[in-house]
């Protein structure tokens, strides 16, 4: 509750010191708000709490899971702003501020305790992100990309809201555990009512939208290529745990005595978004479309957790956005980085980069290996712990998801093979990459390398 | 442990490291010998498993357990046996690269060393993974044309095999019991129904086949091989293939014993297939390193072959031979090397009368090709005919067929020494520089060896022979169970 306050508070200061001082002297504040916020909140989940914080217990609940994950997203939200050097049209405290009430958004959305914090945190979370998308003004691309995800996110927001209503319709309440008590009584004497399915169904798509799953993700590749790099990198981490844990939250509190009727089709879903995500990625030619691909199917593969929905599965949640938060903000910024310099984002771009830059290399390599799911990496602790978990009650989706696995080393390769096999033909002198930017790829990366060997610092924390 | 930690430790320092990288890389890849040595001189080879550690990871059933039994340390003797060699075949050449592969070399000794002695499934299957990335690495940066696709190839092959590995040894882990683990003991205990255990040994197996390789899941070899650099050639020939072998005998045989019979026909068949297949091409290749990749393909064709044959003799030879394949391959891969290295070149047509310029190459060149032909008092010699007798025993058409190999194999070797050694230089070859000390030391260390277990091949089958009659009594024990 504190980190929120101060994020929200943090980002109207923003906004009103950027009307005078230069805008540039503005990220430091960002970082310094966000550092504050993390420490309170890891103080938080060791326990400290002040009075007059009870009393929210009805709307939203700051349990271990949540202030877990919440430490996390902040977490995220600061390397990300680490990570990524803003042009200087880009540097505007408005963009700043709008990221900073995002991330309230998300951190609402893994702490809700009713249907209706979880709506308001999702538009939070999301409207912000539809001015962000389009930040780059006089870029054409940008602007598709809000139009794009505005008018299908509303679209979204519109189902999930239908959803909760027929919820409501179904239930009485807006509360998650006085539903699930509902669901369960239903369940058991007369049967789920078709309202009630319908209304688990339209929540269902709308938070698949937001994590782009199959068959919702059409916006992805599209929103995630026009957007400015921080933004992409923002939402393919902070917005895609944020929209996974409330989905946790949701079928784990609300709807799990409804599973046998949700699960035949999440799992449909699943190894569609797995094999959709995997095999489209194989097909690019640009680097961050690749990403946005492939981060399709690691949604894919999150919905192994939704399918699980028990403590578990929420332990591997956790190991997995870590891994995946970690390896994914490095590459859209590393990729970010290679495409101002050269100005185009295919695979060769980053010909001859282990000798220009051997540390920024490595950690987009730690990161591919990562994402792939190499042993000694978070990805791979993360996957382990997800795949085992969901392995005998879905085997035959744990064997696909493990081939897809094998067919994604063709793809994150291309950008190990070119920085590390390939040599450069230009010979433009390396740019150097700014303290702070260093700075937070040496701490992904051991943190990667860290966690892959001892997981249990993460999972240990549910 | 220590093992594993040493290396590791000597690809870290040597890589940060800014002078002196072949010689700190050199002194720990020694001290890790030095410490294998050390333990094999207090291993008592009776079956047990020791200097055993075992600590929990990431929760009770997923452990750091490592231990030594008589076949992992044949095993952890030939990988650091070996390292020190191929580091040895580095010595005089380009410095730059070595900054960057020694270190990767060492990464890989560890990778395997951890290979050798995990006694829990889930550590099995990361340091079989580990060990694949800095062979990529090596073969993919320092490699010939074409690295780049066949690399790639390489490990997808090896990746897609070892998923289904993940898949197999995950399905064991929840069928053990209580809060399940993936302990050695634990999986081996585990009962399957006919149909699960067919799945799960085809899953292992297929992760093991693609490994070795044994015929149709070779196609990657030949052109890894040739494409790698030598070091690579070296590594993945003399050391990683080793890991499919080890993987059968202690993760795939002991874990299914219901349905190894059947599978392990099929592995026999298609393994003489391989052998007398991989024969034939070797035959007619013109490249030293493509021929000498067949030639290996061909032989650990036949070991896969001895193992099909579920008989001590078979795991006996197959243990021996691993162990000796190892030694002559590299020593090949070196000769090859160093030919490369002075004349530029590894076609048999282009190269002529090199034994008249360097009499001391020609005679430890001659040492590592009769090693490789079997010849009695080489070190090949009693595995093949352990090996041979007991794929006779078991199927004499087999035995017969897979008997060619002797033959094809001197063929094409003495084929390939006559060509390339024997006849007048051509008119404009350049001329053959006497070999670097580190060149005759690591030659004369692998030629020794050739000599030395062929003429005292006892002390290996000692080794290996408690653990590998036990291995049997397991499997026996529970076919007869059921």
């Amino acid at each position: 509750m504190k980190a929120l306050i101060i994020i929200f508070i943090g980002a109207i200061v923003l906004l009103f010191a950027g009307l005078g001082k230069s805008e540039r002297r503005l990220t430091p504040l960002v970082w310094l708000i966000l550092t504050l916020s993390l420490l309170i909140n890891i103080m938080d989940y060791n326990g400290w709490e002040l009075p007059w914080e009870a009393q929210w217990v009805s709307m939203l609940q700051f349990d271990k899971f949540s202030l877990a994950f919440n430490t996390l997203l902040i977490f995220l939200g600061l390397m990300g702003s680490l990570l990524f050097v803003p042009k200087k049209e880009d540097t505007g405290a408005d963009i700043y501020a709008l990221m900073l009430f995002s991330l309230c958004g998300g951190l609402i959305m893994t702490s809700f305790n009713s249907f209706f914090m979880l709506f308001l945190g999702l538009e939070i979370l999301s409207i912000p992100l539809y001015v962000l998308a389009g930040s780059r003004k006089e870029d054409l691309r940008s602007n598709e990309a809000a139009l794009k995800y505005y008018l299908m996110g509303s679209f979204a927001t519109g189902i999930l809201l239908f959803g909760v209503a027929m919820v409501y319709g179904t239930t009485g309440s807006f509360d998650m555990a006085e539903i699930g008590l509902r669901y369960t009584g239903a369940a058991m004497l007369t049967g789920l009512t078709p309202m009630g399915k319908i209304g688990i169904l339209m929540v269902l798509f709308g938070m698949l939208f937001k994590i782009a799953a199959a068959p919702f993700h059409f916006w992805a590749p599209d929103v995630y290529t026009g957007s400015p790099g921080r933004i992409t990198a923002f939402m393919a981490t902070v917005v895609k745990t944020a929209g996974i844990v409330a989905m946790f939250r949701i079928f784990s509190v609300s709807f799990t005595a409804a599973h046998e009727f949700w699960t035949p089709t999440l799992t449909v879903l699943a190894a569609l978004t797995m094999v959709i995500g995997n095999l489209s990625a194989l097909m690019q030619q640009s680097l961050k479309r690749m990403l946005a691909y492939s981060s399709v199917a690691h949604a894919g593969y999150l919905l192994l957790a939704i399918l699980m929905h028990n403590s578990e599965a929420s332990k591997a949640l956790l190991l997995y956005m870590a891994g995946y938060g970690l390896a994914a903000l490095v590459a859209f910024a590393m990729i970010h980085k290679m495409k101002t310099e050269s100005g185009n984002e295919s695979a060769a771009s980053l010909n001859g980069w282990a000798k220009k830059y051997p540390l920024e290399s490595f950690a987009l390599l730690v990161s591919m290996l990562s994402m792939t799911g190499i042993p000694a990496t978070a990805g791979f602790a993360g996957k382990y712990a997800l795949f085992s978990t969901a392995f005998t009650a879905h085997t035959w989706l744990i064997v696909l998801a493990l081939v897809l696995s094998a067919v994604s080393v063709a793809y994150y390769f291309r950008a190990i093979i070119a920085m590390y096999f390939r040599d450069s033909d230009e010979t433009t002198a390396p740019v150097q990459t700014a303290l702070s930017v260093r700075v937070a790829l040496v701490l992904c990366t051991l943190l990667n390398i860290g966690i892959g060997i001892a997981p249990l610092l993460i999972t240990s924390r549910i | 442990m220590e093992l594993i930690i040493l290396p590791l430790a000597g690809a870290l320092i040597s890589w940060l490291g800014k002078s002196l990288n072949r010689q700190v890389s050199f002194l720990f890849s020694i001290a890790t010998l030095a410490l294998n040595l050390y333990w094999l001189s207090v291993f008592i080879p009776d079956g047990t498993l020791q200097f055993e550690q075992n600590v929990p990871w990431m929760n009770e059933g997923i452990r750091v357990h490592t231990g030594i039994d008589g076949m992992g340390m044949l095993l952890l003797l030939l990988a650091n046996l070996l390292t020190p060699i191929i580091l040895l075949s580095r010595w005089s050449m380009n410095q730059e690269q070595n900054r960057l592969m020694l270190p990767l070399i060492l990464l890989m000794q560890s990778a395997l060393n951890g290979v050798f002695t995990s006694m829990n499934g889930l550590l099995f299957y990361v340091f079989w993974e580990l060990a694949l990335i800095p062979i990529y690495f090596i073969s993919a940066k320092w490699g010939s044309d074409n690295r780049i696709r066949i690399t790639l190839k390489f490990f997808l092959y090896t990746f897609f095999g070892s998923v289904f590995m993940l898949a197999s040894l995950l399905f064991l882990y929840w069928k053990t019991p209580g809060t399940h683990s993936f302990e050695w003991a634990s999986l081996v205990a585990v009962e399957l129904t006919e149909a699960e255990a067919w799945w799960v040994g085809a899953g292992l197996l297929i992760a093991f086949l693609i490994k070795i390789p044994v015929f149709p899941f070779h196609t990657w070899q030949a052109d890894t091989y040739t494409a790698a650099p030598a070091a690579g050639s070296m590594l993945l020939s003399g050391i990683m293939l080793k890991m499919g072998f080890f993987g059968l005998f202690r993760w795939y045989l002991p874990l299914v014993p219901e349905v190894i019979q059947s599978q392990m026909s099929w592995v026999g068949l298609l393994a003489v297939v391989g052998v007398i297949y991989g024969g034939f091409i070797a035959l007619r290749q013109n490249d030293l390193k493509r021929l000498v990749a067949y030639s290996s393909f061909s032989h650990v064709g036949l070991i896969a072959a001895g193992i099909a044959t579920l008989t001590i003799n078979g795991f006996q030879g197959a243990a021996i031979q691993m162990f000796n394949h190892g030694i002559n391959i590299v020593a090949l891969f070196f000769a090859i090397s160093i030919i490369e290295q002075r004349m530029g070149s590894r076609s048999m047509t282009q190269l002529r009368g090199l034994a008249a310029s360097s009499r001391v190459f020609a005679i430890l060149f001659m040492v590592a090709v009769l090693g490789t032909v079997a010849v009695p008092l080489t070190n090949g010699f009693p595995g093949e005919l352990l090996l041979l007798q007991a794929v006779f025993a078991s199927n004499a058409v087999y035995g017969i067929l897979a008997g060619l190999t002797i033959i094809l194999c001197a063929a094409y070797m003495l084929r390939m020494y006559q060509f390339s050694m024997f006849g007048d230089a051509a008119e404009h070859q350049p001329a053959f520089q006497a070999l670097v000390p580190s060149e005759w030391l690591g030659m004369g260390i692998l030629a020794s060896l050739i000599l030395v277990f062929g003429i005292f091949p006892q002390p290996i089958l000692d080794l290996t022979h408690a653990s590998m009659t036990q291995l049997l009594e397991i499997i026996q024990e529970r076919i007869a169970l059921r």
